[in-house]
């Protein structure tokens, strides 16, 4: 599992696009967190530095989160398949540690990033709200698992593509909807997807990072039975 | 004691039967070739064999471990899977280093350079795959399989794509490795190959194995004969005669068309028999062909049915 998941994160690190996106995150995150301290509209949490700290960061997170983990991994798994890699990996480990190291790999990166954003932010801020930052690294263990889980199903990178942009775009709408209205018709998906636990109800945390890892023993389990 | 053992193979594809109730065992430290022609069932087998695909049914131990306990010894057997690839972006010791650590085996650089090298690759082991010809990757590929000295390797087609001097290097690695114990089973479309390599070889048609044992043993399965062709020349016809009429008592299939006798005889006693007659009749001989069936025949005849 090891080698995969070196393969995988440094796969993931080196490139432009994490450059990008550690940028995006925290230029989001800093400029937030100024933003929240002095604005009148935010008094109420201005007055505790800690809420504005890692505010932004969260932020950026919800929203783009999705999009982000699974349009930069939604081929974690169906490009080795596609590309006539994956005989060699499973003739030499598990399928289990295959799966398992493309999720570590994944969840390893995005927590990377999110610490990366974190240091930069605490040290502008000049706070240190830990528990925030354990928060999100379950909120993405969810989104790396799904993702896994994704590209384990679908085999075309192709189709695999277009569903992570689908699936990323729809779910922080259904998930902020269902989370913030008590009579909608999604209401119900505010105890499914992670954002009404984000923003409302982190102890619900435990039923997401539940959800991870059912996400993720699916994936094993489909993984298993896949003719390749 | 038995490196794989497998018993009543079968796999099936919806519902066409691609592998049907094979079984066979391989010896350690013994090269075993699985030949047959294209879409016979070899890469299915192999692929079963390797924990690539599930059997439908049927049993396979390998180097004294259950199937379902195939995980297991992954660290102890070398596979070369047929149409597999590479990383574009790394290089060939990259590629080494890498399946060393999915396979959880320390990382050794200078036994994993002797393996570049044992298969051709020393000097381009810091080139990236993406630049390789398809044999280069055949032969990364071949290394790779030997990675932590397995006890059990699997090549499928291991010298397909490769040059002629390319592929008898391999030829003497895979001799090598089993001089040191190393059990390998093979597929090859390399007849002459499998012929000097392996010491027994099964014959897979249309999913089933029709023959299986060491070439001495095909060959006398297939009717071990000897076809003659005799260059001679004659001053007398009668003495010719008398000379034709004693080969016809040993031979078959006595063919004549001056100055060639072809025949075909049981022994191969009976060739200086025919010449010593050939002497006292006073007819010269100035040339003799003897041909034995070759695994070519063998394969050309299973083939044909």
């Amino acid at each position: 599992m090891k080698g995969i998941v070196i393969r995988e994160f440094f796969g993931l690190m080196k490139g432009i696009k994490s450059i990008l996106i550690i940028l995006f995150i925290t230029g989001i995150s800093v400029l937030s967190a100024r933003y929240m301290s002095s604005s009148s509209l935010f008094a109420e949490e201005a007055s505790n530095p800690e809420t504005t700290a890692l505010a932004g960061l969260s932020f950026v997170l919800i929203l783009f989160g999705a999009l982000f983990v699974f349009t930069l991994s939604h081929d974690a798994v169906n490009r080795d398949i596609e590309l006539q890699r994956i005989r060699l990996l499973i003739t030499k480990t598990s399928r289990t540690s295959v799966i398992a190291g493309k999720f570590v790999a994944i969840w390893l990166f995005w927590a990377a990033v999110t610490m990366i954003s974190f240091v930069i932010v605490s040290a502008i801020t000049r706070t240190f709200v830990i528990h925030e930052l354990l928060y999100l690294w379950v909120y993405l263990a969810f989104l790396a698992s799904l993702c896994v889980l994704l590209s384990t199903l679908v085999t075309h990178r192709t189709y695999s593509v277009i569903l992570s942009v689908l699936a990323g775009i729809a779910m922080p709408i259904i998930g902020l909807w269902s989370a913030f209205s008590q009579s909608s018709p999604v209401a119900a998906a505010r105890y499914v997807l992670p954002y009404y636990p984000m923003a409302e109800q982190p102890v619900l945390l435990l039923v997401t990072a539940v959800e991870a890892g059912l996400a993720l023993a699916a994936a094993v389990m489909l993984f298993r039975r896949k003719e390749l | 004691m038995e490196a794989l053992t497998v018993h009543q193979l079968t796999k099936t594809f919806k519902s066409k039967e691609v592998v049907k109730q094979i079984s066979f065992s391989l010896k350690t430290g013994e090269v075993f070739g699985f030949l047959g022609r294209n879409g016979a069932g070899k890469s299915t087998t192999i692929n079963m064999l390797t924990g690539i695909l599930p059997p439908t049914s049927g049993t396979i131990e390998i180097l004294g471990t259950p199937y379902h306990q195939i995980n297991s010894i992954k660290r102890r057997i070398g596979v070369l899977p047929d149409n597999s690839n590479y990383y574009n972006d790394m290089t060939a010791m990259q590629h080494m280093i890498f399946f060393s650590q999915v396979k959880g085996i320390p990382v050794r650089k200078d036994s994993l350079s002797e393996l570049l090298e044992a298969v051709g690759l020393g000097e381009d082991m810091d080139r990236k795959a993406g630049q390789f010809s398809l044999g280069m990757k055949k032969k990364l590929g071949i290394a790779q399989a030997l990675i932590g000295s397995p006890e059990l390797v699997f090549l499928d087609e291991p010298t397909s794509t490769l040059d002629i001097e390319s592929a008898l290097q391999i030829r003497d690695l895979i001799g090598s490795l089993a001089s040191k114990g190393t059990t390998v089973f093979m597929t090859s479309h390399n007849l002459d190959e499998v012929e000097r390599i392996c010491d027994r070889i099964a014959i897979l048609h249309q999913g089933r194995i029709e023959k299986l044992g060491t070439i001495a043993e095909l060959r006398e399965a297939h009717n071990n004969r000897f076809k003659v062709k005799v260059k001679y020349r004659s001053g007398d016809k009668s003495r010719e005669t008398i000379w034709l009429e004693r080969i016809r008592q040993v031979a078959d299939d006595v063919k004549r068309s001056e100055p060639f006798l072809e025949l075909v005889v049981d022994s191969e006693e009976d060739i200086p028999w025919i010449v010593d007659n050939a002497v006292e009749q006073q007819v010269k001989i100035f040339g003799l062909e003897i041909e034995q069936p070759s695994l070519e025949n063998i394969f050309l005849e299973q083939a044909q049915r």
